[in-house]
């Protein structure tokens, strides 16, 4: 298992280095300067213009500019952000509890109300109770994030007053950026436990348990559910890194700190150390959950073992 | 909305009806920009259209607000940004030398109780106040204005803006202690307009030395409100400042500020920021969507201001280097065939005055001569047209040697509606125009490259030279988007930016101006505005006259 982890961490490597150089050079693709970074809307004269590229190193050919980024890289630096001007470390750093926080929470919600349904589904196929939280499940599948997050500022906060529209601070406000973002996941969730849980409920020791004579809810909840959940697993891994994307637009949405809208500002500001640093860091974090939900299928079915 | 106007034609005078009170405070502006107070506004414009003086009536200490602006700000260090939002907090933290007054827009005592120029206009000396202490209990003194200016000055320092603001600055001598003396290289017309702006505000030494890279995030000047804290993301506090006693003379009040507590959020999604607002989160929001802005002034039940910005207005510029705007006619047709006031009401509800010259009328030295120049004429643009040899084809687009009259619009996403209404308002007149809307920084880019035919921009300036970054030669591949290259112009506009004389100085503007119009370089369409939503229970909300800031000083919380 050990050596299991070792080798996928080293695999990470290579991808971190192609999705940097990725990320470096499309960057200079995309039409307009790192300078709007620097000065924003402000109206500049091309002298002042020059002057603040040779002061920020922007007149660099790109693969010196690109050497010197992954130097830095290696050093645990990743430069300072042309926007904030401090480092993009500290950026990252005072942004990522709000999203760590939201994330988890979006993903309690999801677990509890996605495998809720799922289940309640699976116990009574093709009833009303099956037919309403399926499209329960489609509608979360199919409404857009920003929509639903507008759509409970429009009743929660302008209509009831009982939310605030915006910020970071306490429970009350984390409320409806979770939920939005979490019922997105928990629509995937339930439809997949659904499909999953009805496979192994069909299967022959399903039967068996159930002429052993244990309790229905035993079955279901050690048996039956376990087994159907493996899948599942792989699609909360897999939601993780949605709902990291998904918060770039719920942040935003929801005008709260995070990484997602520390994103949305470096890019639309073409503050590429920023983009660089954050996107590089988001990949990181996706690596790391993908080799996590790997290691959980052994825990989880000791029939799974990795050399 | 938009269908039904662009077919009836509109008149000037209609249009005032329609808009209403706002348009008619700003075109009674118009005719004299520096007469304190205008006439009051009937119904449209429940609050400021315009700086307006300050109100007798003394405010209710105590209360705390919370402002939202569209974005967070960069960096409180006014050496280190050049934004908007910075600005905005700024003004609250930091004292300039010397303030203009929104009102007779001329300049007032600020940390500096009085001053004087030499006869050769090379060395001011500044008298500073006595008694001022910055937030954190140094004292204010010249050493004090030698530091910061001193700083500007030094490279290393890479001021994206308050350098050049700084222009041909030599150096500080002190004098005494409340005494300082700047020296500058050559002449400098724009001196005390930028040393009125808070991008020179005056910030303390020992806590610029304490913090070093940080200091921007730990701002300390001598302003009504001291830094508290700024929480990434998420918020930007300040409070009252006690001992503060040395604000401009035009202020509504004395002492310290009314309100304790300013939070300042930046939420850039508007439906987010309105809905804050509407649901009483926030008492003060910036950057109103203009259709937001009519539904809630129709609602009556909040103070909806337009503050308009001076400057250069919101502009039409036209590619000069590229075919078909290299026919000085093609770009005078565009300019009486486009209905200004019709443009205004389809695309902005009306909300903005139309701009006449390529200075706006609240700014020094506007050339007024200019007015009137390029009045709403179709008969005439299809005539300009038919003269130059554009002939309608069976498309109703005109087309010349084969080349047909389709030029690219390259604007702003938020700004669409502007892009549309210019496209359906030039229909008539067998142009074809081409909706191509990015982001900031794209279609910045594609301006400076000139890549499309036709680009906008306003420009917020207090100082009317400031109209060289879009007009003078030596920013092409900068924001002369309309590729000038005129020595005449070029020299105009240098000549300006160095002459004492405010009567010469406003002759060689005036001069510039006229060259522009003449030449049909760009196409004036509407005065700027920032618009803002204010709580009703907020009085004394007044905007300060470099971009419309508000001095959130003379604000009050009333119950």
């Amino acid at each position: 298992m050990t050596s299991y982890i070792i080798k996928r961490l080293l695999a990470a490597i290579p991808i971190l280095i192609g999705i940097s150089a990725m990320v470096f050079f499309s960057l200079k693709l995309v039409p307009g300067d790192p300078l709007t970074a620097i000065v924003g809307d402000a109206i500049i004269s091309q002298e002042q213009a020059s002057q603040l590229r040779e002061q920020y190193g922007l007149n660099d050919p790109l693969p010196v500019q690109y050497v010197r980024f992954v130097g830095r890289v290696l050093q645990g630096d990743l430069g300072n952000s042309l926007q904030f001007k401090r480092p993009v470390t500290d950026e990252i750093r005072t942004q990522l509890p709000a999203t760590i926080i939201l994330t988890f929470a979006s993903m309690s919600i999801a677990l509890v109300v996605g495998i809720g349904l799922g289940v309640v589904a699976a116990l009574r196929p093709h009833s009303w109770l099956d037919t309403v939280s399926m499209s329960v499940a489609m509608a979360g599948v199919s409404f857009p994030s920003f929509w639903v997050g507008l759509m409970l500022l429009l009743i929660f906060s302008l209509g009831l007053g009982w939310l605030p529209a915006t910020g970071t601070e306490g429970f009350e406000r984390l409320i409806m950026p979770a939920s939005t973002l979490g019922f997105g996941a928990a629509a995937i969730i339930a439809r997949l436990t659904r499909s999953s849980l009805l496979e192994v409920l069909r299967q022959q020791f399903i039967t068996t348990a159930r002429a052993k004579g244990l309790p229905f809810a035993t079955v279901v909840a050690k048996h039956a559910l376990r087994n159907a959940i493996i899948p599942v697993i792989t699609i909360v891994g897999l939601q993780f890194g949605n709902l990291l994307a998904g918060a770039v637009v719920i942040e935003t949405v929801f005008s709260r700190q995070g990484i997602g809208r520390l994103l949305v500002t470096a890019i639309l500001g073409r503050d590429f150390p920023l983009v660089q640093g954050v996107v590089l860091f988001v990949a990181s974090v996706y690596v790391i959950v993908n080799l996590l939900v790997d290691i959980s299928y052994a825990v989880i079915d000791p029939r799974i073992r990795y050399a | 909305m938009f269908k039904n106007t662009h077919q009836r034609g509109i008149t000037r005078r209609r249009f005032i009806q329609i808009s209403g009170g706002s348009a008619a405070a700003l075109l009674a502006a118009a005719c004299a920009p520096a007469t304190p107070a205008a006439p009051p506004a009937p119904t449209n414009a429940p609050a400021a259209a315009k700086p307006t003086a300050a109100p007798a009536a003394a405010g209710k200490p105590g209360g705390q607000i919370r402002y939202a602006m569209n974005n967070e700000p960069d960096s409180l260090d006014p050496a280190k940004t050049a934004q908007a939002s910075a600005f905005n907090v700024m003004l609250n933290i930091y004292d300039t030398l010397i303030w203009q007054d929104p009102v007779d827009l001329k300049y007032k005592s600020g940390l500096a109780e009085s001053w004087e120029s030499s006869a050769d206009g090379l060395t001011h000396t500044f008298k500073l106040k006595k008694g001022v202490k910055f937030h954190d209990g140094t004292p204010f003194n010249a050493e004090a204005v030698k530091f910061n200016f001193d700083r500007l000055a030094d490279p290393a320092t890479k001021s994206p803006t308050a350098t050049a603001k700084l222009g041909p600055y030599q150096a500080t001598k002190v004098i005494d202690e409340y005494t300082a003396q700047i020296t500058l290289k050559t002449q400098y017309a724009a001196l005390y307009d930028a040393l009125s702006q808070t991008w020179l505000g005056i910030a303390s030494p020992a806590a610029i030395q304490k913090h070093g890279d940080a200091y921007g995030r730990n701002p300390v000047g001598t302003g009504p409100m001291i830094f508290k804290e700024w929480v990434a993301k998420d918020r930007i506090v300040v409070t009252r400042n006690p001992d503060y006693n040395w604000g401009p003379p035009f202020w509504n009040h004395t002492g310290p500020a009314y309100l304790e507590q300013v939070t300042f959020v930046g939420i850039s999604e508007n439906g987010a920021r309105l809905t804050a607002f509407e649901s009483g989160e926030l008492q003060v929001i910036e950057s109103v969507p203009e259709g937001d802005f009519d539904r809630l002034k129709k609602s009556g039940k909040y103070q909806m201001v337009v503050a308009r910005t001076p400057g250069a207005p919101m502009a039409i510029f036209m590619n000069t280097e590229k075919a078909p705007f290299n026919d000085i006619n093609v770009r005078k047709a565009i300019m009486h065939g486009l209905n200004r006031p019709e443009l205004i009401n389809a695309a902005f509800f009306g909300l903005y005055s139309p701009a006449d010259t390529p200075i706006a009328d609240n700014t020094l030295y506007h050339a007024k001569k200019a007015v009137g120049m390029y009045p709403y004429d179709m008969e005439k643009a299809k005539k300009l047209l038919d003269d130059a040899g554009w002939k309608a084809g069976a498309d109703g687009v005109r087309a010349k040697d084969g080349q047909k009259l389709a030029i690219d619009f390259v604007d702003l996403t938020t700004y669409e509606p502007k892009v549309v209404a210019t496209q359906a308002l030039l229909k008539p007149l067998g142009v074809q125009v081409n909706v191509k809307v990015f982001d900031q920084a794209t279609r910045v880019n594609m301006g400076h490259k000139g890549e499309g035919h036709m680009f906008s921009t306003a420009l917020l300036d207090s100082d009317p030279g400031a109209i060289q970054l879009l007009y003078h030669s030596r920013n092409l591949g900068g924001f002369n988007w309309s590729r000038i290259k005129d020595a005449e112009l070029d020299k105009a506009l240098d000549d300006q930016a160095k002459e004492p004389d405010p009567t010469k100085r406003a002759a060689l503007i005036e001069q510039a101006v006229m060259k522009i119009m003449e030449n049909a370089w760009s196409f004036p369409i509407y005065n700027f505005a920032r618009l803002f939503g204010v709580n009703s229970k907020l009085k004394g909300f007044r905007v300060h006259p470099i971009g419309s800031y508000p001095y959130l000083y003379e604000v009050s919380l009333e119950s």
